[in-house]
């Protein structure tokens, strides 16, 4: 048990120092590997485990869905979401904060993938909110909060690696997602609500739109949601494997854009592809990294130590989990969403097997805790897209403006732990 | 060897660009008209979900290879500003020979697995193909990626060079 | 003796919660330690330490002590043991075929076993055919008509020869291709695995040979350097407890797993079982004759006699089969 908890103190650091999240698990885990086996057989098991995690069909569909996503980022969707969710929500107080949730909620449908949507959100929603004097705080925490949305209604990334890491149907926990992203839209624009209440500045009401314009960017919902309802309903009715589902997006996505007017070039497509196979290496060297360590901690006897433990102290599964939620609450301050699910995860598998635990519940509330990570200080991945996007705003703006969402979050966090049904409703309809 | 690298880096990269474009292209093309075929034409495609391992293996390589070259890892940057605020050479200089250690480590241990492979006669599963041809693309493809990050090293000064800090969805 | 403590670190490829790793390992090892009085003992890891096609491969290079092959994975390696997957050899008695099998190891092919110390193997209850619409299969006319998935190796070769459309996959992505209707029957599973991966619900009949189409063996192997850090002594103490013992208690887990499941096909799922057409039956043997063939040259170029070792086995099967 030791040995392991001394490895997650020197990654620990080694990360905090600036070197490469990836490199870093690999070569802790490569190293603690190699003084329990010797260093020969730890050299072969990373160069199996990389061959065979590269060669995994349960992970092809990570780069399908990325490049979904990169296609619809790339379809300049988000203004005509932006725009028709604005047509129905504009005129209330707040109205602007409300249409960029739900724009991040329709984007998030049709990509798996945070930071796009807060990145797309960003360019979108800054300008109008600024031009009807929104507080900055308000308008980038929105966003900041709104683009966590898109690792929890499906499809998401990290609910894929869960699957993997944790042997779970990927078709199931995208499922699952679906009620939980509902439950966080809704909590969200309570947010805005509550912010606008107190502070009536912030967020006034903007003006009726044109309905021809109205009308033209309601056009734009219905591919989007005819893809959502494709993918998804094809994992639900088990038309095909959520691989193949991720084929079908891309192809799908890619016709939108096209429709739109883009993906006409080469150069465009082949921008788009490279785009896609970055992100998807960037992902992959952290998921080589973090099955090196794994199998460093599966030889440690952590695993069986935390069985031993929930044993002798006749812990049930909520106490577990509780406790899980509390490291990963913890790991969210500074890590991104799948360096937690990779490193935690795996760690207190066999326990909460062990106590009976529903692992697709699970799941949703480990993605619920990462998305919260996404938006926390010192390290919200998501914050610093938007600072990125929006370099004149101070960061302590967009953190103090994601306080209210953070609370939605925690009270999600708690509805799904007490109510498991929210997630697990949908999935067992599927049996 | 500055020199060296900026004229010859940005022809290799935009052959692995191109590469891992049409790897990726073909990884999408394959599994829409594997599930088009079985569903039109009830002709699935033998062993797409077998094809479809093998592009995943070289897309992330090739992939690799381009995120090697401009060091757009994904970083914690909770000390490290302040960290290169003190140490300025010292701590890039730590941080790259790591990486590219990992990284050879990485290389090294594929090309092994590609030979073993060939040694042995392994066959793929459902396909029945050479596993030496997948396992020996990939190894050759982590080999180049070694090699460009080594290249980009003597980049890595230029900020128009050095990439972002991952992009972690 | 003087001999410090030994500890075998046993891998499991299966999913932690199989009966592979929660008894069958187990209880081997338990054995293991009351045979040594304690001096070698073996630790299961909670979760494999390499992927199934690697486990002989992790146990050569010391990733792991112990481990469980698949022989299909390592047919590059030996041949031997392959003698129990030819087609039309198989019985529904597996511990009889596990017993046949180390015999057959013992007397024909002990010598293949390079660079790892056979601990064991055994054959596990034999796969059938099912039927995914509401016609039983029952004849190479209706089966050329279909879309089959079938196990890798023997099934599949067996039904590309026939004609039959055929989806390949490993066991472990059997449900993604026979859940979503890709095919309309599927060959390769025992009823425990139709139950394991949760293919009740899409299976409607199943069509059962008299000598069974198929069945899967796997080695149990260790490390060399390990075996021979064990004294002499250790080493008879831990063969007593492997081998066809260990062979028999293995097996007879997956006859337990048919027996529960065969209960789930009548109550539960409602797929009947049907004896298949003794014309049937000899037209797929006959169809499959080359790869008997292939398997005795293949043994024969390694140096075994190869048509000894199949009649061997062959006969033995049916000298220990009780049913
Ligand atoms: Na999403
Ligand atoms: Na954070």
């Amino acid at each position: 048990m030791s040995t392991a908890l001394i490895g997650f103190g020197i990654l620990l650091l080694l990360c905090f120092f600036g070197f490469r999240v990836g490199f870093a698990t690999l070569l802790v885990g490569l190293v603690g590997f190699a003084l329990e086996r010797g260093w020969s057989p730890a050299l072969a098991m990373t160069g199996q485990q990389i061959m065979d995690d590269a060669m995994s069909y349960n992970l092809s569909v990570i780069p399908l869905f990325i490049l979904m996503g990169v296609f619809i980022y790339r379809a300049d969707l988000s203004k005509d979401l932006y725009t028709a969710a604005y047509s129905g929500l504009g005129r209330f107080r707040g109205g602007l904060a409300l249409s960029t949730v739900v724009a991040c909620a329709g984007f998030s449908a049709v990509s798996g993938s945070s930071v796009a949507t807060a990145a797309t959100m960003t360019r979108v929603a800054m300008g109008p909110m600024r031009k009807y004097k929104y507080h900055d705080s308000l308008s980038s925490g929105t966003i900041a909060a709104g683009g966590t949305l898109g690792i929890m209604i499906p499809p998401s990334v990290p609910l894929v690696i869960f699957g993997i890491v944790a042997e779970q149907d990927i078709g199931k926990l995208f499922i699952a997602g679906v009620l939980p992203g509902i439950l966080l839209v809704a909590l969200f624009m309570g947010a805005v609500a509550v912010v606008v209440r107190i502070n009536p500045e912030a967020g006034p009401a903007g003006e009726p739109l044109d309905p021809e314009e109205a009308r033209r960017a309601q056009r734009a919902v219905w591919p989007v949601l005819a893809l959502f309802v494709l993918v998804l309903g094809g994992i639900y009715g088990k038309v095909f494997t959520p691989t193949e589902a991720s084929g079908i997006g891309a192809v799908g996505a890619a016709a939108i854009a096209f429709m739109r007017g883009h993906l006409r070039s080469l150069t465009e497509w082949r921008d788009a592809l490279v785009e896609a196979t970055k992100t998807t290496a960037t992902l992959f060297i952290v998921i080589f990294g973090a099955l090196v360590f794994a199998q460093f901690i599966n030889l440690s006897g952590l695993p069986y130590d935390l069985v031993d433990i929930v044993d002798n102290f006749e812990l049930s599964g909520t106490q577990i989990v509780i406790f899980v939620m509390f490291i990963a609450i913890l790991m969210g301050m500074v890590f991104e969403s799948i360096g937690i699910l990779l490193l935690l995860v795996p760690v207190f598998l066999p326990s909460l097997f062990a106590a009976g635990v529903d692992m697709i519940w699970f799941g949703i509330l480990v993605v619920l805790v990462t998305e919260l990570g996404l938006i926390t200080p010192p390290i919200g991945m998501n914050v610093f897209v938007v600072r990125s996007v929006m370099p004149d705003i101070k960061l302590g703006h967009i953190f103090k403006g994601v306080v209210a969402f953070i609370v939605a979050d925690v009270i999600a966090l708690v509805l799904v732990f007490w109510l498991p049904e929210i997630a697990t409703f949908l999935p067992k309809l599927m049996e | 060897m500055q020199s060296v690298a900026r004229a010859v880096l940005p022809r290799i990269l935009s052959v692995l660009e191109a590469i891992s474009a049409i790897l990726l292209f073909t990884m999408m093309a394959l599994t829409f008209v594997d599930v088009i075929g079985r569903y039109v034409f009830t002709a699935p495609v033998f062993g797409a979900a077998e094809m479809i391992q093998f592009l995943l293996a070289m897309t992330i390589f090739g992939g690799l290879s381009l995120i090697n070259a401009h060091d757009s890892h994904i970083t914690v940057e909770l000390f490290e500003p302040w960290l290169q605020k003190r140490f300025p050479r010292l701590q890039p200089i730590l941080v790259q020979t790591f990486s590219v250690g990992v990284m050879t480590i990485i290389a090294w241990q594929l090309t092994v697995f590609a030979i073993e492979a060939h040694e042995i006669g392994s066959f793929t599963v459902v396909l029945e193909w050479p596993l030496v041809v997948v396992a020996g693309t990939v190894a050759g493809l982590s080999v180049v990626s070694l090699i460009v990050q080594i290249l980009g090293l003597f980049l890595l000064d230029d900020p128009e060079w050095r990439g972002d800090h991952g992009d972690p969805l | 003796t003087a001999h410090a403590k030994t500890r075998v670190l046993t891998n499991c490829f299966w999913p932690p919660q199989h009966y592979m790793c929660t008894q069958v390992l187990p209880t081997w090892g338990k054995w293991v330690k009351e045979a040594t009085d304690g001096r070698v003992t073996i630790q299961i890891p909670p979760k494999s330490l390499a992927s199934p096609p690697e486990q002989w491969g992790s146990v050569e290079k010391g990733i792991a002590d112990a481990a469980v092959q698949f022989n299909g994975f390592v047919a590059n390696r030996v041949t031997g043991p392959l003698v129990a997957m030819n087609p039309f050899v198989a019985s529904a008695d597996a511990p009889a075929m596990s017993e046949a099998l180390w015999d057959t190891y013992q007397k024909f092919f002990a010598d293949e076993y390079k660079g790892v110390h056979a601990l064991s193997m055994w054959v596990i209850t034999p796969a059938e055919v099912y039927s995914q619409n509401d016609t039983p299969i029952n004849s190479i006319d209706d089966l050329k008509s279909r879309k089959i998935w079938a196990l890798p190796g023997t099934v599949a070769n067996l039904m590309k020869k026939v004609g039959v459309g055929v989806v390949a996959g490993p066991a472990v992505q059997a449900n993604e291709v026979i859940s979503r209707g890709v095919v309309d029957g599927h060959i390769g599973l025992s009823p425990v695995s139709i139950a394991a991966f949760q293919l009740g619900p899409y299976t409607k009949s199943m069509t059962q040979f008299k000598t069974r189409i198929y069945s899967t063996s796997f080695s149990f192997v260790m490390n060399e350097k390990k075996w021979a850090e064990i004294s002499p002594e250790d080493q008879a103490a831990i063969t007593a407890v492997s081998g066809a013992k260990f062979a028999r208690m293995a097996a007879q887990f997956w006859v337990n797993g048919d027996k529960a499941a065969l209960e789930r096909f009548k109550s539960e799922w409602n797929i009947p079982v049907i004896q298949a057409d003794e014309a049937f039956e000899n037209a797929l043997k006959a169809e499959s004759k080359f790869l008997t063939a292939g398997w005795i040259k293949r043994a024969n170029d390694k140096g075994i006699d190869g048509q000894g070792a199949y009649d061997f086995y062959v006969n033995r099967v049916a000298e220990l089969s009780k049913f």
